[in-house]
């Protein structure tokens, strides 16, 4: 991997090549360097061990006032932008923006670096892979897989306004899965926790897991009822925020945003300064200062995520552009053209403690995990979605898990109609999101399914 | 590789990858967006000490460094496991396979791509009768890689693909509605529609009857699915049991059913790297030759898809479905053209044989539950089944079911095969494959 220096030093090589022999004055140079160590178990034994290394550089630039977009690998970027011009066909179709001033003295968000990651040693891998494997092996009849990836990211931004941006960056991701074979009858469950430096051990989320496949194990009585109250896990409210009210956060979408109502209940944010969440970092990927920004105070809409191509009547940028590819170990990615995301959301919580929630009310379904997010509309607010980690709770207990059943709703009217917020929160990553959500416990008087 | 021989690994390959790639995206016929991107670097695979392990970097000069890091993983994992991983017998292979475009995208000029963009636009603007934003995405790529082992393999592939998605949006009341077909495949633009405007009539009719399509009323429904849906849940469900890593770690409901009659006698399923698809190629990732592999014949599963190190493991040879799309990722077992073998009915008699019930269009995706073959899939759009002919639209809706149980309710499959461009994503790696297959007749398919 090329050094600290090296990848600034490119940056700088590269701006200065674009404008002085390419006669490109308004120009952007986005370098990413990225490496991945994978290993962890695989049914008693040790995962493939993996070294992932990407490392390229995206430009942006105008010519005749068009914006054009192209990216190259980092080892051969100097000879290949001579040709940037004859490769580049057509132009982003967009109103003009300038590449956002880069500012020297960022304010830094600590604990987002841990030491023992960015120095790549495989005996890291090793050691926690060997750790989980003890686990596994005093468990009984429960055989536990899992991924352990340690990343490293380091980005340098440099534009035309003759400064640059340079970060580094470590995650920790552990994807769990337990598989419990009784007689008859094989359950799973899942856990996935992201984290900017390594934890200090992986046995509480391990037995948290096991807990969640023997409780699987159970199996309760199917539905019969087609609207009962539904209490929806932070994991589970997550997902079908994504693929219906995410989408209206961004300033692409800001109107239609505009015109729905919210519970007064109703907080979200979007924070990319909390050292603690997953997607915290100074810059976004344009070199923005990443912030704080309040996107529904009390039901009311107050402001939407941008960046610079889609900052329309809002001069303040909130710094939410970044590179993403879905589907993707690791989905930031320099060959990503750049668009708005959120960072870390912030659902807010409310006063009543889950188990406070629970004994109070009467018979309802506890919703874990859901899968099935095509199945869900922006547009309206629509989703069905199939509901594979569900419990039955009768008289405030948990009773047994549920067949996958599928739950019908519409996300606008449900956090219009008084949504109740629980107290406690979790952060997740949604399956398949570049983003984090911290979201509380959610729970509806009634919501339609098919058993 | 030498460097790794210096270093006395028992086994190396390196994969030397270049992708080239241009992106075009339209709307309504102006092009709004373009990317390009280039990119280029090596991937290692090493087995030492019993133990496999894989770096890729984009320059040379970091190899050494990263054969050293594989070489003490490899020593620290097999004292605490001894490693056991090894890869069977392989004939070593030299070839070089290159396949060129007729019509060579690189070789256009701005202009020549415009007109085709907006040649096609045109024409389906002429069709359609509802009010609808036409999304054109079109991707073109030349893959190339090369392939040396320490063993002796010395192979260089070259492949041109390009995919053309058609996306068409129209509002239903509050909601928007879309529909999206793909096109194309191995080849030039020779192979998109640009230059046969009417293979884009079954798209336009979608499109025309969504804004008028109802919802499905859940339950079981004896049904007909479409190429595209019969594909889907054939590769997602099933092909993915077949493939011999998954059996091998325990997420396979076909483990232990290898040899047992498992669907009716009209089933048999076949997977083939020599169809010319997304999912072409004549050696794997691993330098093997590509073969076609019958996998269920006449309803009796007959084998798994293979590696050299899952071959290995079960006693077998490779079928060469080891694979990876860059020289970024470690191969994995995959598909590369997986379907049904056609049988002899006609499109009208799978129809006339459900009588009453519904035709299940182009799949949308889903998830599986790999243990069981408990499915969810979702269906861009469906039409009722009238007394054998087909009737009116309905909007997007769920399949559920258990595979093995799926599979036993097949009555007939149409004697005509269709290639369309795929996509499959397994452990966060995309690789093309072909979406193949006839149309088939599922009885009782659960609904909602």
């Amino acid at each position: 991997m090329y050094q600290d220096e090296e990848i600034k030093d490119l940056a700088t090589k590269v701006l200065q090549k674009l404008e002085q022999k390419i006669n490109l004055t308004e120009a952007e140079v986005y370098i990413q360097s990225l490496s991945h160590m994978l290993g962890g178990n695989e049914y008693r034994t040790p995962k493939v061990y993996q070294s992932i290394n990407r490392e390229g550089c995206a430009i942006r630039f105008y010519k005749n006032d068009n914006l054009y977009f192209a990216c190259f690998p980092l080892r051969t970027v100097l000879s290949d932008i001579e040709k940037i011009t004859s490769i580049t066909t057509f132009p982003i179709v967009c109103k003009k923006f300038e590449f956002p001033e880069i500012k020297l003295s960022q304010t830094e968000i600590s604990k987002i670096y841990d030491k023992r990651i960015a120095s790549m040693n495989e005996e890291e891998i090793y050691a926690l892979s060997y750790s989980m494997s003890n686990t596994d092996e005093n468990m009984k009849d429960i055989i536990l897989d899992g991924t352990i990836r340690l990343s490293l990211e380091r980005k340098a931004i440099a534009n035309t306004t003759q400064s640059i941006a340079f970060e580094k960056s470590t995650w920790c991701d552990i994807d769990l899965r337990a598989l419990y074979r009784g007689y008859n009858m094989i359950s799973s469950a899942e856990k996935h926790l992201t984290s900017r430096q390594i934890p200090s051990s992986v046995t509480s989320i391990v037995e948290d897991l096991v807990d969640d496949t023997v409780r699987r194990s159970t199996i309760s009585k199917n539905i019969s009822d087609l609207e009962l109250p539904v209490i929806f896990s932070p994991m589970a409210l997550s997902q079908i925020f994504s693929f219906t009210i995410v989408p209206k956060l961004l300033s692409k979408s800001e109107e239609s945003i505009k015109n729905l109502d919210f519970s007064e209940n109703f907080n979200l944010v979007d924070d990319g300064t909390v050292p603690g969440l997953p997607n915290s970092t100074a810059f976004d990927d344009e070199g923005v200062s990443q912030s704080r920004t309040n996107i529904i105070n009390n039901g009311i809409f107050m402001t939407s995520l941008n960046n610079s191509q889609y900052t329309f009547g809002s001069n303040e940028r909130t710094g939410n552009s970044f590179r993403i590819k879905m589907f993707e170990v690791f989905p930031r990615t320099y060959q990503a053209y750049p668009d708005v995301f959120p960072s870390n959301l912030i659902v807010g919580e409310g006063d009543i403690p889950l188990d406070e929630f629970l004994s109070d009310s009467k018979d309802c379904i506890l919703i874990k995990s859901t899968q099935g997010y095509m199945t869900a509309d922006f547009h309206s607010g629509t989703f069905k979605i199939s509901a594979n980690d569900a419990y039955r709770v009768e008289k405030g207990e948990i009773a047994g898990a549920l067949p996958t059943f599928d739950v019908i709703g519409n996300m606008y009217q449900i956090l219009k109609d008084d949504p109740i917020f629980l107290k406690e929160r979790k952060v997740v990553r949604p399956e398949n999101t570049p983003y984090s959500i911290l979201a509380p416990f959610f729970a509806t008087e009634k919501t339609t399914i098919f058993p | 590789m030498k460097i790794a021989n210096e270093q006395g690994t028992s086994y190396t390959d390196i994969r030397c990858g270049k992708i080239v790639a241009k992106n075009i995206i339209a709307k309504n016929g102006l092009i709004v967006n373009e990317t390009n991107c280039i990119n280029s670097g090596y991937g290692i695979r090493i087995l030492s000490e019993g133990i496999e392990t894989f770096s890729s970097i984009t320059d040379p000069k970091f190899a050494e460094k990263e054969i050293k890091k594989a070489i003490s993983v490899s020593k620290l994992l097999t004292n605490w496991k001894k490693g056991i991983a090894e890869l069977a017998e392989a004939p070593v292979s030299e070839a070089e396979v290159i396949r060129k475009p007729k019509v060579d995208w690189v070789n256009l000029d701005s202009i020549e791509i415009k007109e085709k963009i907006t040649n096609l636009n045109s024409y389906i603007d002429e069709f359609l009768k509802v009010e609808t934003e036409i999304e054109t995405d079109v991707q073109l790529i030349n893959w190339s890689e090369r392939f040396v082992s320490s063993e002796g393999s010395e192979v260089f592939q070259e492949f041109p693909y390009v995919i053309l998605t058609l996306t068409g949006r129209v509002r239903k009341n509050s909601n928007q509605v879309k529909y999206y077909k793909s096109f194309g495949g191995m080849g030039g633009l020779e192979i998109l529609p640009f230059d046969h405007l009417d293979n884009t009539i079954s798209f336009i009719e979608v499109i025309n009857n969504l804004p008028k399509a109802t919802l499905i009323k859940p339950g079981l429904y004896n049904s007909v699915l479409s190429e595209d849906m019969a594909w889907t849940l054939n590769h997602e469900v099933f092909g993915h049991s077949l493939e011999a890593d998954n059996v091998l770690s325990g997420r396979s409901f076909s483990s232990g059913l290898q040899g047992m009659k498992i669907a009716p006698s009209i089933v048999s399923v076949i997977d083939d790297p020599y169809i010319e698809s997304l999912g072409y190629y004549e050696f794997d990732s691993e330098g093997v030759k590509g073969r076609g592999t019958l996998l269920v014949d006449e309803g009796i599963l007959t084998d798994f898809l293979h590696s050299r190190i899952t071959a290995a493991a079960m006693g077998t040879e490779s079928s060469s479905n080891y694979r990876a799309y860059s020289f970024e990722y470690l191969p994995q077992v995959r598909m590369s053209n997986f379907f049904f073998e056609p049988k002899d009915f006609k499109e009208e008699e799978l129809l006339e044989h459900v009588k009453n019930g519904l035709y299940i269009g182009d799949g949308l995706g889903g998830s599986s539950e790999p243990q069981t073959g408990d499915y969810n899939l979702d269906a861009q759009y469906g039409r009722e089944i009238n007394n054998g002919e087909l009737g009116n639209y309905v909007l997007q809706f769920q399949l559920s079911g258990k595979m093995l149980d799926s599979l036993s309710k097949i009555d007939c499959i149409s004697n005509k095969i269709l290639a369309q461009p795929g996509s499959c994503v397994k452990n966060n790696q995309r690789i093309f494959v072909g979406s193949i297959g006839p149309k088939i007749t599922v009885s009782e398919m659960r609904v909602s």
